[in-house]
């Protein structure tokens, strides 16, 4: 009965084994960001299973149901690039993602672009005194007034 | 006051005096290195309109030199044993206190302003980085040449890039997400790794903020001037409390 079983599993088509797809992480993969504010850096298929051959990335800019295509060759192992750059996206907007090789599909990613801040809301005022100034300062002014009086003291009351 | 103790007070005066003329030549050599500015900033003090740091050091080369001559001309003064010598030494050395005093604190409230947080810094290297008005051209040509020396990029982190909107994404954001003076360079001074540098590989670019850099420079200009001068200032003090002592003793 297992026999069967095992017979049967190992009849199992391919087909069903999907290909990773994934942006890439800052704190594992070595990047400074895998979501910029026009594009992602996706993970790429991997080089030994799918090496020199073509590609495609499907992705959907949501709520558009219009599907665009990225068309690339999936570079053989060893790999310089840490990841595939998608661009030409929206800032702040929802994209799905596929990758497609051969008949093979990944499953589907849901990712968001970050939105971007202007520059002009950044506040330089100045944010706080340091207590070098401020007992620089003190002391200094103190001093100015001590001098003063010594100066008064003397050109006023010597013997 | 009996004879042996003024010519006690007489010699502390001159030995002050000395030391003061020595710590302000001192002053004036540091405000020199200053006002020279090795590092290169003074663009970043420019545009922002606070550029006070340097014009302390200004007034430090002046006062320095001043306390030098001006003490000089005390210790003549205290051997003479003359009181309207004595006189014209207390009023100008306290003429030139007030100076120095000014340049210390505007030093330390100015270095505030500029570096109390990497704000002012960053909001600058947005705004002015790939502009093309004269501005632009001195905020471009000082942060290509500290990202190269310092190896660093944006002002806490090559993310400044990506959070904030800025003329140089403006001008090149479809191609590059932040200057390739981030980027890795060989001894020769090509770009390493291009590619790699452009999609953010963390190998293949400097990953650490310029503002560390820019802060400890403009500090240091700064404790240069102002706590130095603070330093000189508290010794000038002590003498013209000493020579005053002397000057009411003396008949």
């Amino acid at each position: 009965m297992l026999a069967v079983v095992f017979i049967l599993g190992a009849l199992c088509p391919l087909n069903f084994a999907e290909i990773p797809i994934k942006v890439l992480n800052p704190e594992t993969d070595g990047v400074l960001a895998g979501i910029f504010p026009n594009s992602f850096l996706l993970k790429l298929p991997d080089c030994s299973t799918y090496g020199n051959k073509s590609a495609e990335l499907l992705y959907i800019e949501l709520p558009s149901t219009e599907n665009k295509t990225e068309s690339f060759k999936v570079p053989a192992c060893p790999v310089s690039l840490p990841g595939y750059l998608l661009k030409g996206l929206k800032s702040g907007t929802t994209y799905n993602m596929t990758y497609k090789i051969d008949n093979e599909t990944s499953t589907v990613l849901t990712e968001t672009t970050t939105t971007v801040i202007d520059y002009q809301e950044i506040n330089s005022g100045l944010p706080a005194r340091s207590g070098a100034m401020v007992v620089i300062t003190v002391i200094l002014s103190l001093a100015m007034v001590a001098l003063v009086a010594g100066l008064i003291i003397s050109v006023f009351f010597s013997g | 006051m009996g004879a042996r103790v003024l010519t006690c007070l007489m010699i502390v005066v001159i030995i002050l005096n000395a030391i003061a003329a020595a710590a302000g030549l001192a002053l004036f050599a540091v405000a020199i290195w200053v006002a020279v500015d090795g590092y290169k900033l003074y663009p970043i003090s420019s545009v922002s309109g606070k550029d006070d740091i340097f014009a302390a050091a200004w007034i430090a080369i002046f006062t320095g030199f001043a306390f030098f001559l001006t003490c000089i001309f005390g210790i003549f003064a205290a051997l003479k044993r003359s009181r309207a010598l004595l006189m014209a030494y207390l009023i100008i050395m306290f003429i030139i206190f007030l100076f120095e005093c000014a340049s210390a604190i505007t030093a330390a409230t100015n270095r505030d302003y500029l570096v109390g947080n990497s704000n002012l810094v960053k909001k600058q290297m947005l705004q002015y980085y790939a502009d093309s008005s004269t501005k632009g051209k001195d905020i471009t040509q000082t942060w290509n040449r500290v990202m190269e020396q310092a190896e660093c990029c944006g002002a806490d982190s090559p993310k400044d890039w990506l959070d904030y909107n800025s003329t140089f994404r403006q001008t090149f954001g479809t191609t590059y997400p932040w200057p390739l003076n981030c980027c890795n360079r060989l001894s020769n001074f090509e770009v390493a790794d291009r590619e790699g540098c452009i999609v953010g590989k963390s190998s293949a670019m400097y990953t650490k903020g310029c503002f560390q850099f820019i802060e400890s420079v403009l500090s240091r200009y700064t404790w240069a001037v102002s706590w130095y001068g603070f330093a000189v200032l508290m010794f000038v003090f002590l003498t013209l409390v000493i020579s005053m002592i002397y000057y009411m003793q003396l008949d």
